[in-house]
This record gives structure tokens, C-alpha cells and sequence, in this order.
């Protein structure tokens, strides 16, 4: 079974048909650096407890718009509302109790452990007094389970596997247990075996109730792991809806400049491309 | 534990450099004779002021002052993610250097050196924050290199300050006196707010992506974090000059015996800033006696000159038995 005919792209911006209320919403946004304007007047909303993909190719605009989600970056116009308050409106700690943000880079100090890392996830819920006494929460101990790195808690980063190091690094956005979560990029790093794994456990932490927003440069991951599937193109969200909708080949023509075919996936009959 | 040790350790680091700074000198006193000066009823007249005007006061303001450097060192690289950063790259010393030679060249021979030292500092500091806004580590040495170039110049025009100046910009302990503790001591109070940032400053530390995303204000908390870096910088060139190597070596002996981690780093960099910059003093000054003809309380070698051929062979050292990357990328 194949479905390798062209089919025409959706409109833009297609509301999802997903269950509750948008908790995150960029409204008319239009983000850039400088004198380049990256994104322009885009919007997007992020329904609550669902996993959303943003897909597109390189400088199509996705990290920026994570970025602007994550009120990293401040919109020059428009704004992106939580729960429909205007972020520039919230103090940035009660923000960070609500949206956790994983980079796509970052640095750690020399010589810090995996726990002193995991650990500055509980500033924005600890606040920086309470932060100047070294205790361990039940927080941290829960990501440093689901993340599968509680064993090297003790290790020095510097000690630790690309994919060990990854997932320390998630294992610190989880333990700031918020309701949203925000990952540029998050398998980077990652052998297969882990990929999978950091997927699988969005899909609980999804199934939990959170709310999800990755950067995923593997559509096929996309179209697996994501409940909606947003693709960008040169700022714009050119493809939104679900996999299904979205990972066709059209699209990967249009917006990758692939030539592919799609066909169900045979375990989870989710779209999954194939270069011609 | 180990925290425990390192705490033990340092106290008798600290009693043993302040025991050694008051038996050595020229005139050679008795245990007994040191003991009952500092309790206040001195045998002779002289060993009153020996120990507690001369030797005192200037151990007082080693470990002061090299406590400052060393913190003012941590919230530098902290503050610019830099371990290479240091009190110098904000250019307060040089700032320093310049505001005194300038007050020697209007009013030769004024007693106040020490404040014009202080308003240069605060002042070069002030400045950094208005230019520094984009890359406040170029713009700090940037302005240190414009300090040092018209201090030069005012020099060349009038070359009658320049030894209080050279002992300004290399760093001495020379001739402090108990004023020179009075003034330095409440500064030390930067140390205990240095520490108040610490959980900041880990925060600040993850790269400012991900500190903004924990809720660490982009703008408050580098600008707090620079400002009490600043303060300390500004006291400690006021209290012993421009002494290299102390806010550099310190801190990085620090991390390397307690971690990266600020809540630590803080008081372990202070410590070990205190005992190094006051070690090098005792070299200095027991190398003065050595020399010919030479006043060591006023004129000997100052300690600036010594700091790096203490501090060098020490980093050297816990370097190669650390063998740990400085900097790490997330990949």
C-alpha cells in the first residue's frame, strides 16, 4: 500500500485536531536578529498534552521560533502568550515554572557532576536563596530515573558519553517539572538506541498530560513520535496538522526537495518517507 | 569529610602564614615577646609597635586583599563564562594606577593616594558598565590598555611619581599600617555577597540560552554579579595595588580542589587568594632583608613581583595532576 501520489499541500495554519485548550500560543509574532527578520508575523497554538514537531530545513526558522516560545528570544511584534497572558507580562521565574527549555547548545561549567547539573532545573521552583543550600529533591531524583542517568549522578560531565552528557542535560529540564516542555533539537548526540528512547519517554511524558514542543530534524521520527506535525519554510509555517497531513510527498518536495515516497509505517501505520 | 579537611587545612594555612609574617623581620623577637604584644601587654615598648603597627597590619591586608582579588577573579569568569577572565580584564586596576598618578602629578606628594586609587577603580568600573554592554570582557580590556597608555604618557611628562606609581601598578604589601586594615576591611564584605550569587552564577554558568530559560534575568544578574566583582577589584588595588595572577590563579586552584560549583568556589577561591597573596608577601619581604642597604618594610621587593613565581609553578602543578578540560561543549 502506497500513497505515492502527489497530493496538493494543506493551507497553512490548519487548527490540529487536538484535545484542550491552547496552554501556548504565539500570536502575529515577528522575531529577528539584527536586521534580519527570521519569522514574520506568524502564528502557531500549542494545544495542552500534546506533542507537537517543528520541522523544516535548515534556517527555515524553527529554532527561532522555539526560541520565541521559550521567551529566549522577544518578539518584535505580536507575543506569545501563556495561558493567554503575554509573556513579556510574567516575572521570567514563573515562566521557567511552567516552560522548560532545552537548547540546542549549551555549556557546563569545568569539572560539574551530572547532580550539580540536574540540579539548576530546581532554581526556577527553589528561587536562588533556597538554591544556596546543596540538597537533592524528589524532582531530581525522577528525572534522573526517566532520563536513565541516575547512575552517573556522581560522574563529571566531562567523563561522560556525547549521548550520557544529552541526556543529563534533558534529565535538568525535566527536573524543572513543568507543564511544557521545549526541546530544540533533543536527539542530537543520541545513538539510535537512545533516540528512540528520549522519544518514547516525550510520549509518556505527553500521555502524562505535558505539553510538548520539538525541534526534529528526522521527519520520520516526526511523523512517529509527534501528535502534529508543523513544517517551516523560510519563516513561514507552510505544512500544520497531523502526520498524516503533513508527511506527504508533496511536501518533501516543496519544502525539502525531496523526491520520496510515503508509505505507513508497518508498526505504528504512521507516515514514513523513502528517497526515490 | 573532604570539605571538612580542606575547611582544617586552611584555618592552619592561615595561622601558620600570620605566625610566620609576625616572627619574621629585622629585629628577631621570642615567641613569648610576639604573644605578649598581640595580648596587649608588650615587655618593651618596641615590640608593641613591631607587632601590632608593622607586622600585623600587613598581614592583615595580604589575606584581605588577596581574598578580594581572588573572589572579585570568580565573579569575572563567572560573569563572562571565561576561565581566563580575571580582575584585570574589567581594567579597574589600571583605572586605579592612572587616577594616582594623575592626583601625584596635580598635588605632588598628597597624602590621599589611596583614595584617588579607590575613586579610579570605581570609576573605570562605572565605566564598564555604560561602554560594556556588548562584550564587556573586550571593553574592560580595552579600557584597561587606554589607562595604561595616558599613564604612560602623564609618566613621560613628569616622571616625578613614578616609584609610588610602579609599586602601585605591580602590587605591594610594603609599609601597610593599621589605617590601610581600617580602610580595606569592610570591603571584605564583598566576599559573603560574592557568595549570595553563587546560586546565580551556577545558573549563569549553563550559557545564557538556558540560564534565561531557568528564569535567571538576563540583564539583573550579570550586572549584580560584574558589580560586586567590580567593588572587590576596586578594594583590593586600593589596599595592595595591581597584583597580577592572584584573581586567576586562585580561583582555578579553587575549582580544582572543590568543584565548579559557586556555593563552594566562592569561599575556597577567597581562602586560597588570602594564602597565596600573603605567602608571596612573606617571600618578598624575606627576600628584602636579604638585600643590601634596603629598607624592606617601606622600599623592598614588592609582592606583585613575586605572585607569579609562586602562583605559575602552583597552577602548573594542579593542572597536570588534574589533566581536566577547562571548557566543555555540550557535544
Amino acid at each position: 500500500m502506497t500513497s505515492s501520489l502527489p497530493t496538493p499541500l494543506p493551507p497553512p495554519s490548519t487548527p490540529p485536531s487536538t484535545p484542550g485548550a491552547p496552554v501556548l500560543a504565539a500570536d502575529r509574532i515577528t522575531v529577528g536578529y539584527r536586521d534580519a527578520l527570521v519569522l514574520e508575523a506568524l502564528s502557531l497554538a500549542v494545544a495542552a498534552g500534546t506533542a507537537t514537531a517543528l520541522v523544516g530545513p535548515n534556517g527555515s526558522g524553527k529554532s527561532t521560533l522555539l526560541a520565541a516560545l521559550a521567551r529566549v528570544l522577544a518578539p518584535r511584534s505580536g507575543a506569545v502568550r501563556l495561558d493567554g497572558t503575554p509573556l513579556r507580562d510574567l516575572p521570567t521565574r514563573a515562566v521557567a515554572r511552567r516552560i522548560a527549555l532545552l537548547p540546542q547548545t549549551s555549556t557546563a561549567p569545568p569539572g560539574a557532576t551530572v547532580r550539580e547539573l540536574v540540579e539548576q532545573g530546581r532554581y526556577p521552583q527553589r528561587g536562588p536563596w533556597a538554591m544556596l543550600r546543596r540538597t537533592d529533591d524528589a524532582a531530581m531524583e525522577r528525572a534522573l530515573e526517566r532520563t536513565g542517568v541516575a547512575h552517573l549522578a556522581d560522574r563529571r560531565l566531562a567523563t561522560l558519553s556525547g549521548g550520557e552528557r544529552q541526556r543529563a542535560w534533558i534529565a535538568m529540564a525535566l527536573a524543572q517539572e513543568t507543564d511544557v516542555l521545549l526541546l530544540d533539537e533533543p536527539t542530537t548526540y543520541l545513538d539510535v538506541r537512545h533516540q528512540l528512547d528520549l522519544l518514547r519517554l516525550v510520549g509518556r511524558l505527553r500521555d502524562e498530560g505535558m505539553t510538548v514542543v520539538m525541534v526534529l530534524h528526522d521527519l520520520n521520527q516526526a511523523a512517529r513520535y509527534a501528535d502534529r506535525v508543523v513544517a517551516l519554510r523560510e519563516g513561514r509555517i507552510v505544512a500544520d496538522g497531523a502526520p498524516e497531513a503533513v508527511v506527504t510527498p508533496a511536501l518533501l518536495r516543496g519544502v525539502f526537495e525531496i523526491d520520496a515516497v510515503v508509505v505507513p509505517d508497518p508498526v505504528s501505520g504512521r507516515p514514513h518517507f523513502v528517497e526515490r | 569529610m573532604r570539605t571538612l579537611a580542606l575547611a582544617v587545612g586552611a584555618a592552619l594555612a592561615v595561622v601558620a602564614l600570620v605566625a610566620a609574617h609576625l616572627f619574621v623581620g629585622r629585629s628577631a623577637l621570642a615567641p613569648g615577646d610576639v604573644a605578649a604584644a598581640l595580648l596587649g601587654h608588650a615587655r618593651e615598648p618596641a615590640h608593641e609597635i613591631i607587632v601590632l603597627r608593622f607586622r600585623l597590619p600587613r598581614v592583615l591586608v595580604g589575606l584581605a586583599a588577596g581574598a578580594l582579588l581572588a573572589t572579585s577573579g570568580v565573579l569575572v569568569q563567572a560573569v563572562v563564562r571565561n576561565p581566563l577572565a580575571e580582575p584585570a580584564t574589567t581594567g579597574v586596576g589600571s583605572g586605579a594606577a592612572l587616577a594616582v598618578v594623575v592626583s601625584l602629578l596635580v598635588a605632588p606628594g598628597h597624602p590621599y593616594v589611596a583614595v584617588a586609587a579607590l575613586l579610579g577603580a570605581l570609576a573605570a568600573g562605572g565605566l564598564l558598565f555604560v561602554l560594556g554592554r556588548r562584550s564587556l570582557a573586550l571593553t574592560g580590556i580595552l579600557l584597561g590598555a587606554v589607562f595604561g597608555s595616558l599613564t604612560s604618557f602623564a609618566l613621560v611628562l613628569d616622571s616625578a611619581p613614578m616609584g609610588t606609581v610602579l609599586r602601585w601598578l605591580v602590587g605591594s604589601l610594603n609599609a601597610r599600617t593599621t589605617g590601610d586594615w581600617d580602610a580595606v576591611a569592610p570591603w571584605l564584605l564583598t566576599v559573603p555577597l560574592a557568595w549570595l550569587l553563587a546560586s546565580h552564577m551556577n545558573a549563569w554558568a549553563l550559557g545564557e540560552t538556558t540560564a534565561v530559560g531557568l528564569g535567571v534575568r538576563r540583564l539583573l544578574t550579570p550586572a549584580a554579579i560584574l558589580g560586586v566583582a567590580v567593588l572587590a577589584a576596586a578594594a583590593a588595588v586600593t589596599a595592595a595595588g595591581a597584583v597580577a595572577f592572584v584573581g586567576l590563579v586562585a580561583p582555578h586552584a579553587a575549582r580544582m580542589l572543590v568543584g565548579s560549583d559557586h556555593r563552594r568556589l566562592v569561599p575556597a577561591a577567597a581562602v586560597l587568594g588570602a594564602l597565596l597573596l600573603s605567602a608571596a608577601d612573606l617571600v618578598a619581604f624575606a627576600v628584602s632583608l636579604e638585600l643590601p642597604g634596603a629598607r624592606p618594610d617601606v622600599a623592598g621587593v614588592p609582592v606583585g613581583a613575586v605572585t607569579a613565581l609562586i602562583g605559575a609553578p602552583l597552577l602548573v602543578h594542579l593542572v597536570r595532576r588534574s589533566a581536566r578540560p577547562t571548557l566543555q561543549e555540550r557535544g
